[in-house]
């Protein structure tokens, strides 16, 4: 099975969903997290809505957490989009609460789709964070999310770390990569960077007429992270 | 971090205090009752069952070991750091223990002395005569005596508190909050037993315990409220919201969780960062060595004062100095030089319906806590408008 498998065999126009996940906690304020994710959307919407077969094969969808999370933008073709809400601080690191929302988010979504007449490849998730989760059973409904025997509709998840974030935490949020930024590079800068990699990934990810999604390299100023292995017994 | 809606934005969130040890007073009393059950033969004291004064040892020695421990450990919970929890128990173990057993033993001694049998007698013979089967009468001769008792076991279970927080002040907080909660927890034991009115003991010792613990921990937090004289709260990161009160003369602050005052989730805050000293009401900082200077009001520094309003940055967190002052007509504002704080530029006092903003005011007697402050503007999603389509 690849990063992109099928959930299920159907007919139809192919689509890959994508869900852009931002931390909004009061840290990402002072960093200059939530200006470089605000400034970077509109560039990441132009480059995909311009382009008609992106455009086709993707859907985006934004999302918030803090101290709850939140659904900024439904999931959508990027051309149907005029304009959406921002980030913006908040409090809190609570990754339950997003990771709860998205569980929800994407089977919802997924059958709407598949009502729709899609054939829908498992989803994607961009999880951007600059700090370390306030909540501490986080595990549980990451592996509730993420645990293909839990959750029919578990997303691949690529986890980006800045600033305070840990590169321990952010391994294990990454299911299939993961990126932590160096510790001297600014945090709104490496965040500009990772708006970049993901607008180019979700760009390679839906060229084709069969979307294949595509982990970014490590954007400038990030380093890549080694997943954890599941031992073999 | 929880919700800010119940806090002023400025000032201190006094209720929040005395609740906490209120609600851990009454989780206390649940655990105080499980142990003291120990203690509680069919026939008497299972320990020392001989000797009714180091019964009453043991047996007050169990409760407050229950209650002192779920007081002492409220703070780090409430901090969501265990470890504090943890140690500040494991430090004040010997301080419950010791005290309960003291408590106990002086407490029946006093109790034993100021019961005359011979009038206890005369009352049962009273309330059989008018069918009094509640028989206040008795109450109302056992009542005082065991007030002093549990008042004594209050006093030193908070003393207990206050030596897990190697705080003088906290010890004397706790003696006074302690011993008032017990002196009128005390006082309705009795009287928690003629309303719960079963035919066994235990549902009504669990009750009592139950008031008892929830009194002590809110009148310690009431104290503890009473005479704050200067506080930190948090207004950036990941703590945001969350507030220390500053109780001795010297308060280290910094990442380990052995602090009075512990950041988390900030890397950029040292273990032990900055020692903090209010000496004859001026209060001054000292960057503690190896650690990185700090910025006041946005200007770097390794030490100097401290005063109300001002912000200070610990590493990348952000701390906001609260100061409760005797003349509410007080207006210095912080030397705000660069940052955008100049919103904070008064000192709130917390026994004053003035508005915080505002300039002179004597006419502000003491009340509650001020909240006529209007709460801070929520703020606005921003709507980022796409870029047009080609």
């Amino acid at each position: 099975m690849s990063a992109t498998d099928v959930e299920q065999v159907q007919t139809g126009e192919q689509v890959l969903p994508f869900y852009i996940v931002c931390d909004e906690s009061a840290s990402m304020a002072y960093n200059g997290g939530i200006d470089a994710i605000n400034n970077g959307l509109p560039d990441l919407h132009a480059s995909i809505a311009s382009d008609p077969l992106v455009n086709d094969k993707s859907r985006i969808c934004l999302i918030s957490f803090s101290d709850d999370a939140e659904v900024l933008c439904p999931l959508a073709p990027a051309s149907d989009i005029d304009a959406l809400p921002g980030v913006m601080e908040k409090g809190a690191t609570s990754f339950s609460a997003v990771f709860r929302l998205l569980k929800t988010q994407i089977a919802q979504d997924i059958a709407m789709l598949r009502a729709d007449g899609f054939q829908v490849f498992r989803p994607a998730v961009f999880f951007i964070s600059d700090g370390e989760p306030t909540d501490s059973d986080w595990q549980d409904s990451h592996r509730e999310l993420t645990d293909k025997s839990l959750n029919p509709h578990a997303p691949n998840i690529i986890a980006f770390g800045v600033d305070q974030a840990d590169g321990d935490t952010i391994r294990q949020v990454g299911t299939i990569a993961a990126f932590l930024a160096e510790q001297d590079v600014n945090p709104g800068n490496a965040l500009k960077e990772i708006m970049r990699a993901l607008t180019n990934s979700i760009l390679q990810s839906s060229s084709s007429s069969s979307p294949t999604l595509v982990i970014p390299p490590a954007p400038d100023g990030t380093i890549s992270l080694p997943l954890d292995m599941m031992d073999e017994t | 971090m929880g919700s800010l809606a119940t806090l002023d934005s400025k000032g201190f969130n006094a209720s929040r205090v005395t609740l906490t040890l209120g609600i851990a007073g009454v989780v206390g009393g649940l655990l105080g009752f499980g142990l003291g059950e120990i203690q509680i033969g069919d026939d008497g004291s299972r320990f020392f069952s001989n000797s009714v004064n180091a019964g009453s040892a043991v047996y007050f020695s169990l409760v407050l070991l229950g209650v002192g421990a779920a007081l002492v450990a409220s703070q780090g919970i409430s901090q969501k750091n265990a470890q504090k929890a943890a140690e500040t128990v494991l430090r004040s173990l010997p301080a419950i223990l010791i005290g309960g057993a003291v408590a106990g033993f002086v407490a029946q001694i006093l109790y034993t002395e100021m019961l005359n049998s011979d009038e206890i007698d005369e009352a049962i013979r009273l309330c059989s005569r008018q069918s009094d089967y509640a028989c206040t009468a008795v109450d109302n001769l056992v009542r005082p005596a065991r007030a002093i008792g549990w008042m004594i076991a209050g006093g030193l279970s908070g003393l207990a508190l206050g030596i897990g927080f190697q705080s003088k002040k906290r010890m004397q907080n706790g003696v006074i909050g302690g011993a008032v909660g017990g002196l009128i927890g005390g006082l309705l034991f009795d009287s928690v037993d003629n309303i719960i009115g079963s035919g066994s003991a235990q549902p009504s010792r669990l009750v009592a315990l139950l008031l008892i613990g929830a009194l002590m921990g809110a009148l310690i937090g009431l104290v503890d409220t009473l005479r704050t004289d200067m506080w930190l709260t948090v207004t950036s990161g990941e703590m945001t919201g969350q507030q220390f009160i500053i109780y001795d003369e010297t308060t280290i602050v910094g990442c380990a969780r052995n602090v009075p005052i512990t950041i988390l989730a900030d890397r950029d805050v040292a273990e032990h960062h900055i020692s903090i000293s209010r000496v004859g009401g001026v209060t001054t900082f000292q960057c503690l060595p190896t650690a990185s200077p700090i910025t006041v009001n946005g200007s770097t520094s390794t030490s100097g004062s401290l005063s109300n309003g001002d912000i200070v940055t610990v590493g990348s967190t952000e701390l906001r100095v609260g100061e409760r002052t005797a003349d509410s007509s007080s207006t210095a504002a912080p030397a705000a030089t660069g940052q955008a704080h100049s919103d904070t530029t008064s000192r709130p006092d917390l026994y004053s319906h003035t508005p915080e903003s505002k300039t002179p005011s004597s006419d502000s007697a003491p009340v509650q806590p001020s909240r006529s402050q209007p709460p801070p503007a929520p703020k606005k999603r921003p709507t980022i408008q796409m870029k047009p389509k080609d």
